[in-house]
């Protein structure tokens, strides 16, 4: 329970992050913007992590790449990458996991490329970083890399600028930059949000199709339950900076532990048009990090807290193999307040 | 590209005719003449005056001397100076190299230190010597140039006993002592460029080092050097480029005193004196002069532009 | 009465409509050069018909780049179409007086998507309200802050926030200041464009109900512009689907969402992520290839040709007719997938 509460060893995954805590420095002093995070991914697994704006989902990513701005750093927990804690480790050997070994695309690819470059010139970079290699080579393995990513036109695309791309294909060169060197994690955060529902799904695809030909890990950052149910193996649902609920991803959207999941589920226009019910919004808004409430964070906007909510801080109940909630009512001696059936899909 | 030089050498030339149609009727609407002061100490009697004047058509209707001298320009004809025994054109020919090799190395020198300076200061921002480049940036931009050249002028030669070669040297006759003659009043004239410099690529880096695209250069595993230099400082050249074109025309201004202040034979000098004098055709041709030249430079930014973004390039 | 065809409508639109808009186009001349010359238009709208019904939804769907905010823009007046019109209660807006436009301006508003970008950071909430009841004399003083009261309170915000300006407010908070900003003239018509699609979904949720209520309420009219198509299932009564200026699909929502013809929105329905895995697997596999071409040299023929997977010779050449496949629901007919109105795969 204190380790985040996961069964699975530890041993077996490519990322185990262990009861992390981000801060950042502000006018008012040290604010945790992430607090006891833990999750695990195994090789060639996807898994989501999702939450809402201020969920602390990106800034989980980011502490996970040491990618934070410069106010931000890890307070605590650990990041245990192929066996080894990374969540201190220097910049220097941090340098030679990046891009090599842990790769990351972000949300919007059309400020996501140097404008001043030609993608050839960014892609060769990659390689260069890390490969003793010649231009020439570079070159052939860009090609090879665009191609790869299903990129139409794709050696005239090489010495064409940003600029001149779609944001698909802009996509598609940050995800052939991205597993370039076949690293054993990719870290997607929030890479199709900013697209065209037809061209997500094309980027998607895409991702889907790579993964299971590099054998990569994927963290999937997300604020779209879709996307989760499409990519994902298991998912990790963020809220105020903790982990309120993980699982495999068809039992948590399906028989959701924590209310804030079923909510989220419950507020999305999609299932609500279909069973022609009204949508079941989430009252009041996510609590500022200068304002936690001391006990369960999501306790003031759920309908189904109790004294205990407000007093005592949940912990993360174990819910069968890989499966786990931040929630009083996962509780046994709780559990006869549980209503049955919290959501309808 | 081509048609956006095309577009900015022609906005140029109206716009050099603008100044020079002004210039031509403030300066006559100015009382008094270069004739009247010369004239007024030679005894000659007002006739006789009159009839000078009349020779060199002064006493024409002013659009007539209006129309008269801008036909001359485009000749690259600017008349007679009225002091000097000698055409404007030739008068300019021969002081512009002057004033033109003192600009270059003012803008050289600014370049080579300003954006080094600006990086710097951006890549240690809040440490200590951020705020010393800072400081130091406010300093150079507050203090104006000519007093600059007065306290270098006084206190070389108090603290070292240095003074500057006297008797202006061509770059080719003696270098070593025509570089002396310049570098001082080019230091004076770079400092306030590249304060300015400087300050404008610190805010611009500070900008592009919280880009999405150099967060990306960091996920691949770059280092800071190459984030710093290959990067960020590319992208943070832009807005400098522009700065720099407008910094330009305060440079040129900046020559005129020192010029006159350091006794070189340019062109600035030579307005200097010609101002006092009244001698009009010089003054309008010098302005034309100074006019093209900020706007020869400024094509030039816009060339730069080019070269770096390609945005630009392909519009 | 639904959306029709100008060839088919009536002479007169039924009464109960209260926008009618007619073969609306908009061409944006691309200029060039130092003359300005016109060497292109980006054809955003290009000649379409459809009715509104008073107290309906009726939601413009498509993807970026469809046309589907200029036609907003086009129905409000706040730009001039190019050709054909727009009536508002059977009047043409484009004959309008500029008093009388103004007078029609109070019964039509507009609700923007960013809630952090369309409100002015120096107003307070009382004058971002009250700002359309001065404009167009409508209360002032004491009647005027009683009138912005009870707006605020109609929209779930309360007298207290009067003095705060947007920057004390949450996204959702601001789109309620932003509704009820929209709600001071006593509108019948608000365009919604992407009004809730920079919200978390839980606050989106809260939005959408407010929507809803106030519809029921005020008998309000509303025009739905967004690219979400679970918001579009949710809210609307009828469904407009825009590709590349032109409407390929409008039906009743259900009809739309139980049957649909146009390749087009087959392949935006198959791209939508779907959070229930069982209906997710039942779903067509995704349909359209490629990015959307640019709307200054769209297609020949069927401007979905490029993207289509059913894309045959005649489909490069002939402009598809619309045809009513079953009452009230039409779509472009095209022959490589239609033969008499039955869907061929």
């Amino acid at each position: 329970m204190d380790t985040g509460g996961l069964h699975a060893e530890t041993s077996d995954a490519v990322l185990s992050v262990r009861q992390l805590r981000t801060e950042f420095a502000t006018r008012h002093g040290q604010v945790a913007a992430v607090s006891d995070v833990s999750f695990d991914v195994r090789p060639g697994e996807t898994v989501a992590l999702v939450g809402e704006s201020g969920s602390g989902k990106t800034v989980t990513a980011l502490s996970i790449m040491h990618l934070l701005e410069s106010t931000g750093s890890i307070a605590g927990g650990e990041v245990i990458f192929e066996g080894r804690d990374i969540a201190h480790l220097e910049e220097r050997e941090m340098r030679s996991l990046r891009g090599e070994k842990i790769a990351m695309i972000f949300q919007d690819p059309s400020t996501c490329l140097d404008p001043l470059f030609t993608v050839e010139h960014q892609l060769a970079e990659m390689l260069h970083l890390h490969r003793d290699i010649t231009d020439a080579e570079a070159r052939t393995r860009a090609l090879e890399l665009l191609r790869h990513v299903g990129m139409p036109d794709a050696e005239a695309r090489l010495d064409t600028y940003q600029h001149k791309l779609s944001g698909g294909q802009r996509q598609r060169v940050m995800i052939a930059m991205a597993l370039a060197l076949s690293p054993s994690l990719l870290i997607a955060d929030e890479p199709t949000t900013a697209l065209d529902v037809t061209v997500q799904a094309q980027i998607l695809d895409l991702l889907r199709t790579l993964a299971d030909e590099t054998g990569a890990a994927i963290l999937f950052v997300t604020h779209d339950l879709g996307v989760v149910a499409e990519m994902a193996d298991r998912v990790v649902v963020m809220y105020a900076g903790q982990v309120i609920e993980q699982g495999r991803v068809r039992e948590v959207l399906k028989t959701p532990q924590h209310p804030y999941t079923a909510a989220l589920l419950n507020s999305m226009p999609g299932n609500a048009a279909m069973t022609g019910q009204r949508l079941e919004a989430i009252d009041g808004s996510v609590p500022s990090l200068f304002n936690m409430p001391h006990a369960c964070r999501f306790a003031p906007r759920c309908k189904h807290a109790f004294d205990r909510c407000t007093v005592e801080p949940p912990p993360v109940h174990e819910l069968g193999s890989d499966r786990n909630a931040r929630c009083w009512l996962s509780d046994p001696s709780e559990s006869w307040r549980r209503q049955p059936a919290e959501v309808s899909t | 590209m081509t048609q956006l030089i095309v577009k900015r050498l022609l906005s140029g030339l109206l716009a050099l005719f603008l100044i020079a149609t002004f210039l031509f009727f403030v300066m006559r609407s100015v009382p008094g003449d270069a004739i009247d002061i010369q004239l007024a100490e030679s005894g000659l009697s007002e006739e006789r005056i009159t009839e000078v004047k009349d020779e060199m058509g002064l006493n024409d209707p002013i659009l007539e001397q209006y129309a008269d001298w801008a036909s001359g320009i485009v000749r690259l004809d600017f008349g007679d100076s009225l002091v000097r025994d000698e055409s404007v054109l030739d008068i300019i020919l021969r002081r512009l190299p002057v004033t033109l090799e003192l600009s270059f190395l003012a803008i050289a020198l600014s370049l080579a230190f300003g954006p080094i300076v600006g990086m710097l200061s951006a890549i240690r921002r809040g440490k200590p010597s951020d705020a010393i480049l800072r400081v130091g940036s406010i300093v150079g931009l507050s203090i104006p140039n000519f007093l600059v050249g007065v306290l270098m002028i006084t206190y070389l030669s108090e603290w070292f006993g240095y003074s500057v070669p006297i008797g202006y040297q061509e770059f080719w006759e003696s270098p070593w002592v025509n570089l002396q003659q310049m570098i001082l009043p080019a230091i004076a004239l770079a400092l306030s460029v590249g304060a300015a410099t400087a300050r404008m690529t610190r805010s611009s880096m500070l900008e592009v080092l919280g880009t999405d695209y150099i967060r990306t250069v960091r996920a691949k595993g770059a280092d800071e050097r190459m984030i710093n230099t290959r990067h960020a400082f590319k992208n943070s050249l832009i807005p400098v480029l522009t700065l720099v074109g407008l910094q330009f025309g305060g440079l040129l201004g900046g020559t005129v005193i020192l010029e006159a202040m350091f006794s070189l034979p340019g062109l600035g000098s030579q307005v200097f004196e010609a101002v006092r004098t009244r001698d009009y055709p010089l003054i309008q041709a010098a302005a034309l002069v100074y006019g093209a030249m900020f706007i020869l430079v400024n094509i030039m930014v816009d060339l730069a532009y080019g070269w770096i973004d390609p945005r630009i390039r392909a519009s | 009465m639904t959306v029709t065809e100008p060839s088919s409508i009536s002479a007169e639109a039924s009464s109960d409509t209260i926008v009618e808009v007619r073969n609306l186009t908009k061409h944006f001349p691309i200029e060039k050069g130092l003359l300005k010359r016109t060497v292109g238009q980006v054809q955003a709208v290009n000649g379409i018909s459809f009715d509104v019904r008073r107290g309906s939804t009726v939601a413009l769907v498509g993807e970026s780049g469809c046309g589907k905010t200029t036609t907003g823009q086009l129905i409000l007046h706040l730009l001039e179409p190019t050709s054909g019109t727009v009536r508002f209660e059977g009047r043409d807006l484009a004959g309008l007086q500029r008093g009388e436009l103004r007078r029609l301006r109070q019964r039509m508003q507009i609700i923007f998507q960013d809630p952090f970008s369309s409100l002015d950071p120096r107003m307070s909430t009382l004058s971002i309200v009250a700002e359309g009841l001065e404009v167009h004399g409508i209360a002032s003083g004491k009647q005027k802050v009683d009138r912005v009261v009870e707006l605020l309170e109609l929209v779930g915000l309360s007298s207290r926030d009067l003095r705060k300006f947007p920057h004390e407010f949450s996204g959702g908070q601001r789109q309620r200041i932003g509704i009820a900003r929209a709600l001071a003239t006593n509108p019948e018509v608000i365009v919604c464009d992407e009004a809730v699609s920079a919200l978390d979904v839980s606050i989106q949720a809260q939005v959408l109900n407010l929507l809803k209520d106030l519809q029921a309420e005020l008998n309000l009219t509303y025009l739905f512009i967004t690219h979400d198509l679970n918001v579009v299932r949710y809210i609307s009564d009828e469904v407009i689907v825009m590709y590349l200026g032109e409407i390929v699909e409008q039906a009743a929502t259900e009809d739309l969402f139980e049957n649909p013809i146009h390749p087009y929105t087959r392949s935006l329905f198959s791209a939508v992520p779907v959070v229930d895995p069982d209906l997710a697997e039942k779903r067509e596999p995704f349909l359209a290839s490629g990015e959307l071409p640019s709307p200054s040299n769209p297609p020949s023929g069927c401007k979905f040709h490029t993207r289509c997977p059913f894309s045959c010779e005649a489909a490069t050449q002939q402009i598809p007719e619309t045809v009513e496949f079953e009452p009230g629901h039409r779509a472009a007919a095209c022959p490589c997938y239609t033969t008499d109105g039955v869907r061929v795969r």
